[in-house]
């Protein structure tokens, strides 16, 4: 993502002399600027991310602390969100399961994004056999049962928190390479990759070159929503225990641990819940914003 | 019209031999010794002997690939680890209730998202759209396992409304079995009746601003008549494809779902599954439910077919 | 003339933008007698097609609005009147085809039942009798094995098929008016023809009012006996046809016939320097004068003209009407 985009800087450089058309990156910025609810989306996406970040600082008490006389209390003012069945102060762990669900989602994505855009981008520049192969490959894994299929995965090399990254990334990952392979063959078809190609271009600086830059815009809509889903299947995955384990904890599994006490201490239920919706919702809100701001050309990523 | 279910049916065989692949090609992931990691680390080296006879893990593997899949295609998906319990009468055993529970949501997920899009789409801009556009966006992000909760805390568990759990088949008690899949089934259709409604107001704002729309006005129909009868047919072609997308999106959510009412589904087995890393349990479900989902898919492509003029003509 | 058919008076529509309501009709009146037809001629953009959607009631609600003026078919308001009597006149004593026979009909339903949701709406007639009359009125249309045809889709047809159906469509309640907004700009030359014949015939045989609305100055010589034309929202010239194009009184018509290549084939507005000003910034003075090579500085940019008769029963808004000798064709 740090490839230097050359038209932006040459955009960059000129911009100064006339009052040119705006670059994309402008125009897009403007243009995002409008969408009020993905503005207000992105502040508390970058919000719970500080918090997450910042919890040993936030925290008011030691999230494994436990307190056993202090158990199940409602929220009060020494006890913020209350405190869970072991007397463990609510808001303290939120934090801490916070930064899991929050990393555990980038890692996630990240896993994502290394197996399908580098494949996308090979299906989509050199087509053929490679292509047909990998699109039929992507048109199974998608055809299972996401969540299914993620399960399976954590289940064959062993319920932990890596495994689930790595099975959300594994099922997240066709959805990548549909797009970038999309991106790319539509870029291909330009003009100015002809020209690249008739000057001597070699495959590889097409590609970061050109290719790359181009395919980024709805990558990036494709990476917001990919968050959201990935804290979604993380959450399910360890909500039901296969994911992360004690003494960790994400807002999944510390609603799986709640959910027997939930008509004593509705709050141990209430509170994860909502962080997880929040979060998700924010990011899904960012995805559509961001696909609002990139203009007619690439408004439908692949479903 | 038959030509093109027996074209479709066809062209989904090469996909089944990709996924059985991808399913079966999950055990040769497993780390290091895949019979002592399924044995766990206390067993005999017997067991563990035991376990490599039963999987003939000493063969190639395209032979154990083969054997594995002309038993599959037989109908013979293997015997779980644990329970000695043919994996094929276990799915046979758990299916109606993942059936019934995804037929369930998806209907209600079809009537009250299109119903949702549809409306919001006609009232374009207004506080209605707004607020149905604010909850659609609230039903994607909810997590489903805490939805459920709560509904089984407020209408089973505080008003006594529906059990908070089980399942009673449908040819035991027909009202019983759908107060049991109720809850569930909400549950379930939520993210998707969410997902179907955006579509669907995307699709109708789009159908409402055609041409032939504003023939149809310069008709006299009245605009009741026009959304309901007309722009409903055009806008819904679109929608049907998503739609069937969901059914995917459906029986992965339902292995949650099946957890939280305790309904005893492929679901609830997969899971179990997972957590006793009973690998041909886990292979039987993700293949059966795949192909199932595979066939629905079929017949929504059919559907589409059904709607839309030019592909039923072609 | 209270035994005109339609009868617009003064008629102003606005339409809601950033800055406000604009003003894209302004101060529009005409009348359209029984089995007359009469030619609204105007560049895009001039505001015909809005004057005849606001005939139509078909204006979309919340961004626009008619402002001022009356619009009475038969004597009867239509200005203000609920959407349910609207949709009674709609496609009943008022009919209206449009430029795109492509997009126009329903790609979802068969042309027959298309054309029955018509009759079964405004004459309360039976699936079998709307089915029957429907047939009818696709022969009369020119459509050839209409009885076959009936429950064709529409993508099975060409643009001019289409266009026929569309005015099957437009007939089929025996309309007192049908307004044509371009019906033929689309089409090709034969085609356009053939349907500019089909729609003279079968007015001579129905004797409705027809309002053509295009920017077709050879159109509008073939088809109408009355021009009106309209330039940024205002009627600028309203005559016979013949005295339109033997003498047309405004700068603007003069113009539009210069374009006119001498055979009168299909030959889009050119020639005119300049494009029409948007609503939003108009010209002060004479609309036009910007454009105008005979407008006067100090007069034309100053005092905005009025729509004065110049000749008997021929009205220009122009200050220089009667000082300028303008070009026609003959």
């Amino acid at each position: 993502m740090t490839t230097i985009r050359p038209t932006t800087a040459a955009g960059a450089r000129e911009r100064p002399l006339t009052d040119r058309p705006e670059s994309p990156r402008q125009r897009f910025v403007r243009r995002f600027r409008r969408e009020r609810p993905a503005v207000v989306a992105l502040v508390v996406v970058v919000l719970i991310a500080l918090a997450a970040l910042l919890a040993p600082l936030l925290a008011t008490h030691d999230p494994d602390a436990q307190v056993l006389t202090d158990r199940l209390q409602a929220p009060n003012g020494e006890h913020w969100f209350g405190t869970d069945d072991l007397g463990r102060d609510v808001y303290s762990r939120l934090l801490y399961a916070g930064r899991i669900s929050l990393l555990a989602a980038v890692q996630a994505t990240a896993i994502g994004i290394a197996i399908g855009v580098p494949l996308g981008l090979a299906a989509g520049y050199l087509r053929g056999w490679v292509d047909v192969v990998l699109s039929r490959i992507a048109d199974a894994v998608m055809s299972i049962p996401a969540l299914l299929l993620a399960l399976a995965i954590v289940g064959i090399l062993e319920p932990d928190l890596t495994s689930a990254m790595i099975a959300i990334g594994l099922v997240y990952a066709p959805q990548f390479f549909r797009l970038t392979r999309a991106s790319t063959l539509a870029v291909r078809e330009e003009t100015f990759i002809e020209a690249a190609r008739s000057v001597g271009g070699t495959s590889r600086a097409i590609i970061t070159g050109h290719v790359l830059p181009n395919a980024l815009s709805p990558l990036v809509v494709q990476i917001s929503l990919a968050m959201g889903f990935a804290i979604l299947f993380e959450a399910s995955i360890s909500f039901l225990g296969l994911g992360v384990q004690p003494p960790d904890s994400s807002w999944g599994s510390m609603l799986g641990r709640s959910t027997r006490f939930f008509e004593q201490s509705p709050h141990l239920v209430l509170i994860p819940g909502l962080a997880i919706l929040v979060t998700v919702l924010a990011f899904n809100v960012i995805g559509d914003g961001v696909r609002d701001s990139l203009g007619r050309e690439v408004r439908r990523p692949t479903q | 019209m038959i030509r093109m279910v027996a074209r479709r049916l066809l062209a989904l065989v090469p996909l089944v031999f990709i996924v059985t692949l991808l399913v079966w090609g999950l055990v040769l992931v497993i780390p290091g010794d895949p019979a002592l990691a399924i044995a766990g680390d206390s067993a005999t080296p017997e067991q563990v002997e035991a376990i490599r006879a039963d999987l003939g893990l000493d063969d190639p593997v395209p032979v154990r690939y083969g054997r594995w899949l002309a038993d599959a295609v037989q109908g013979d998906l293997g015997t779980s680890l644990y329970t000695s319990y043919s994996v094929t009468d276990a799915l046979a055993d758990r299916l109606p209730v993942t059936l019934s529970l995804v037929f369930v949501a998806f209907l209600l997920a079809v009537v009250v998202g299109t119903t949702i899009g549809a409306l919001a789409a006609t009232r374009k801009g207004r506080p209605t759209d707004r607020i149905l556009t604010v909850t659609t966006s609230v039903g994607l992000a909810v997590p489903n396992f805490w939805l459920g909760l709560l509904l089984v805390t407020f209408f089973a568990l505080k008003l006594e409304w529906f059990p908070s759990g089980g399942y009673v088949p449908f040819t035991e008690d027909p009202v019983g079995w759908l107060r049991s899949i109720a809850l569930p089934a909400v549950t379930l259709a939520t993210a998707v009746a969410a997902e179907l409604a955006r579509q669907m107001r995307a699709s109708m704002s789009d159908v409402l601003e055609r041409d032939f729309v504003r023939t149809h006005r310069a008709k006299g129909l009245r605009s009741s008549t026009i959304v309901r009868r007309y722009a409903l047919k055009n806008a819904s072609m679109p929608v049907i494809t998503v739609a069937g997308l969901q059914v995917a999106r459906l029986f992965g959510l339902a292995t949650v779902v099946e957890i939280i009412f305790n309904l005893n589904g492929v679901g609830a087995l997969a899971v179990d599954a997972v957590f006793d890393r009973d690998i041909p349990v886990i292979q039987g479900c993700v293949l059966v439910i795949t192909v199932i989902v595979l066939l629905v898919n079929l017949l929504v492509d059919v559907s589409y077919g059904l709607v839309n003029p030019k592909v039923r003509t072609q | 003339m209270s035994d005109a058919l339609l009868e617009v008076e003064g008629l102003a529509v606005e339409f809601a933008t950033a800055q406000g309501w604009a003003r894209v009709v302004d101060d529009v009146s005409f009348t359209i007698g029984r089995g007359e037809t009469l030619g609204l001629l105007g560049e895009s953009g001039c505001g015909k097609s809005v004057t005849s959607l606001a005939v139509m009631g078909l204006l979309p609600p919340r961004s626009s609005r008619i402002a001022e003026g009356s619009i009475r078919l038969d004597g009867r308001e239509l200005r203000g009147l609920p959407e349910s009597q609207l949709s009674d006149i709609r496609g009943n004593a008022v009919s209206m085809i449009f430029q795109e026979p492509m997009t126009s009909l329903d790609p979802a339903f068969r042309v027959g039942e298309q054309i029955a949701a018509v009759l079964r709406r405004h004459r309360g007639a039976s699936r079998s009798q709307a089915r029957r009359r429907a047939v009818e009125l696709l022969e009369l249309v020119g459509i050839p094995e209409a009885a076959r045809r009936v429950d064709d889709y529409p993508h099975t047809f060409s643009g001019g098929m289409r266009q026929r159906v569309m005015i099957a469509i437009a007939l089929a309640c025996e309309p007192d008016l049908l307004i044509a907004d371009e019906p033929t700009t689309a089409l090709d030359v034969t085609v356009q023809k053939q349907i500019l014949e089909l729609l003279a015939g079968l007015q001579e045989r129905l004797g409705m009012g027809v309002l053509f609305v295009t920017h077709d100055m050879g159109v509008i010589s073939q088809i109408s006996d009355r021009v009106v034309v309209m330039y940024a929202g205002q009627v600028v010239e309203q005559a016979a046809t013949e005295e339109v194009f033997w003498h047309p009184q405004h700068p603007y018509t003069e113009g539009l016939l210069a374009c006119l290549p001498a055979e009168h084939g299909r030959e889009r507005l050119r020639g005119i320097p300049g494009l029409v000003p948007g609503p939003l910034d108009l010209p002060g003075g004479c609309r036009f004068h910007p454009r105008c090579h005979h407008a006067v500085a100090g007069l034309c940019d100053v005092t905005p003209p009025g729509l004065d008769e110049v000749l008997a029963g021929h009205r220009a808004r122009c200050l220089l009407a009667r000082d300028i000798e303008l070009q026609g064709i003959s």
